[in-house]
C-alpha cells in the first residue's frame, strides 16, 4: 500500500461530508402510503400475463407497418422507461439478494433466465423498430421487469413462509 | 458495534418490518447521510444522487422482511444503493471498466503526506471516469476488497485489481499535474 491509498484510507470519514436533502424523507413517506402497483399474484396469473404478452407481441410486430425516424415524443417515452426500469431493477436486486440469502435453486434460476432472453431479445428488436412500434416494445421490456418481480417476490414470500413453519426463531 | 447498538438496531429492524412509520423514519435518518454520500461518490451527481437515496430507501422498506441480520444493517443498506448507483451508471451508457484506456503518465509519481490535500484529491477523484472512479471509491473509501467488488460490478477479481491499478495511476497523474 503506498502513500496516497494510505492517505486516503486514513481520511476516510473527510468523505462523509453531504448531507442529505430534507426533503427525500417525505417524498420516501409519500412513496410508502401508496400501495405498491401488483397485477399479478400469482405464478400462473405471472404465465398467463407472458403468454398474453408474447401473443400481442408477435401480432403486433407483423401486423404493424414500420416508419422512419425519432421523433420527441419518443425520446419523452425512453426517458420514462428509463426511470421506470430503474425502479423495477431495483426492486428486483433488492429480492434477488434477499432471496440468495437462504434459497439456492436451480429451476428457479432457469425461469429468470428465460425472462432475460425474452428482456434480450426484445431490446434487440427495439434497435430495428420505428414509431408506435417502439412505444409497444419498451411497454413490453416493462412488463417482463414486472414479471420478473412478481415472480421473484411469490418465491421470496413462499421461503418466509416456510421458514417460519420451520424455525420461528429464524429472524430473532 | 456493541451488542446494546445491535440490540437497538435489531428493534428498529423489527419496527420496519411491522410497517412502523417511526421506526423507518429512525432507520432513515441513522443512515441517509452516509449513504446519500456513497451514492454521490458513485455518480457525481447531487440530484441522481438524492433520485438513488429515495429509491434505495424504498426498495429497503419493501425488502425488510428478507433482512435475517446475516449482515449488518448497513452493510445491506448500503449494497442496495451501491447497486442502484451503479445501475445509475450504467444507463449513460457508459463501460464501468476502460480496458483500453492508458492513465496520461502511468510512472508512478512520488507522494508522501505533506504533499497532498483532501481538497485536491477529492477534486481529482471527481474529474475521473465514471469506471474508475467507481472501483477507486469502492476499494478506497467503502473498504470493499476485490472479491467483493468483483462481485458488485460483475467482473472478475483480476479486473477489479487491473482496473484499480489503472485508475490509482490515473489519479496520480491528475494530482500531480495541479
Amino acid at each position: 500500500m503506498d502513500a496516497l491509498e494510505k492517505y486516503i484510507i486514513s481520511r476516510r470519514s473527510d468523505w462523509d461530508d453531504q448531507r442529505a436533502p430534507d426533503h427525500i424523507w417525505h417524498n420516501i413517506e409519500k412513496e410508502l402510503d401508496t400501495p405498491e402497483q401488483s397485477g399479478f399474484g400469482r405464478f400462473k396469473m405471472l404465465l398467463i400475463a407472458a403468454g398474453i404478452l408474447a401473443t400481442g407481441y408477435a401480432v403486433y410486430h407483423f401486423a404493424k407497418p414500420h416508419t422512419e425516424g425519432t421523433t420527441p415524443m419518443e425520446y419523452a417515452e425512453i426517458e420514462s422507461f428509463e426511470e421506470v426500469e430503474s425502479y423495477y431493477q431495483s426492486a428486483i436486486y433488492a429480492t434477488q439478494e434477499a432471496i440468495n440469502q437462504t434459497h439456492d435453486d436451480q429451476l428457479i434460476k432457469e425461469d429468470l433466465r428465460e425472462l432475460d432472453e425474452i428482456d434480450i431479445q426484445l431490446r434487440e428488436e427495439y434497435l430495428n423498430a420505428r414509431g408506435e412500434y417502439r412505444e409497444f416494445i419498451l411497454q413490453a421490456l416493462i412488463e417482463n421487469q414486472q414479471t420478473k418481480l412478481s415472480l421473484l417476490q411469490h418465491i421470496l414470500e413462499q421461503v418466509t413462509d416456510q421458514k417460519d413453519n420451520t424455525n420461528d426463531t429464524i429472524y430473532y | 458495534m456493541t451488542a446494546e447498538q445491535l440490540d437497538f438496531r435489531r428493534d428498529l429492524i423489527e419496527g420496519c418490518k411491522r410497517g412502523e412509520r417511526q421506526a423507518q423514519r429512525q432507520l432513515y435518518e441513522d443512515y441517509c447521510d452516509a449513504m446519500y454520500n456513497v451514492a454521490l461518490r458513485i455518480v457525481g451527481d447531487t440530484h441522481k444522487a438524492e433520485d438513488i437515496l429515495q429509491t434505495s430507501f424504498l426498495d429497503v422498506f419493501r425488502a425488510i422482511d428478507s433482512y435475517n441480520y446475516s449482515a449488518t444493517p448497513g452493510a445491506w443498506i448500503k449494497r442496495i444503493v451501491i447497486n442502484n448507483s451503479i445501475s445509475t451508471v450504467r444507463r449513460k451508457g457508459v463501460a464501468m471498466v476502460y480496458l483500453d484506456e492508458t492513465p496520461d503518465r502511468a510512472e508512478e509519481l512520488p507522494m508522501n503526506e505533506e504533499g497532498l490535500s483532501m481538497t485536491s484529491i477529492k477534486s481529482a477523484i471527481a474529474k475521473l471516469p465514471d469506471g474508475y472512479r467507481t472501483i477507486l471509491t469502492l476499494y478506497l473509501i467503502d473498504g470493499y476488497d476485490h472479491g467483493e467488488i468483483s462481485d458488485i460490478l460483475d467482473i472478475s477479481v483480476a479486473t477489479s485489481k487491473s482496473q484499480y491499478s489503472r485508475a490509482k495511476k490515473k489519479l496520480r497523474s491528475m494530482i500531480s499535474r495541479r
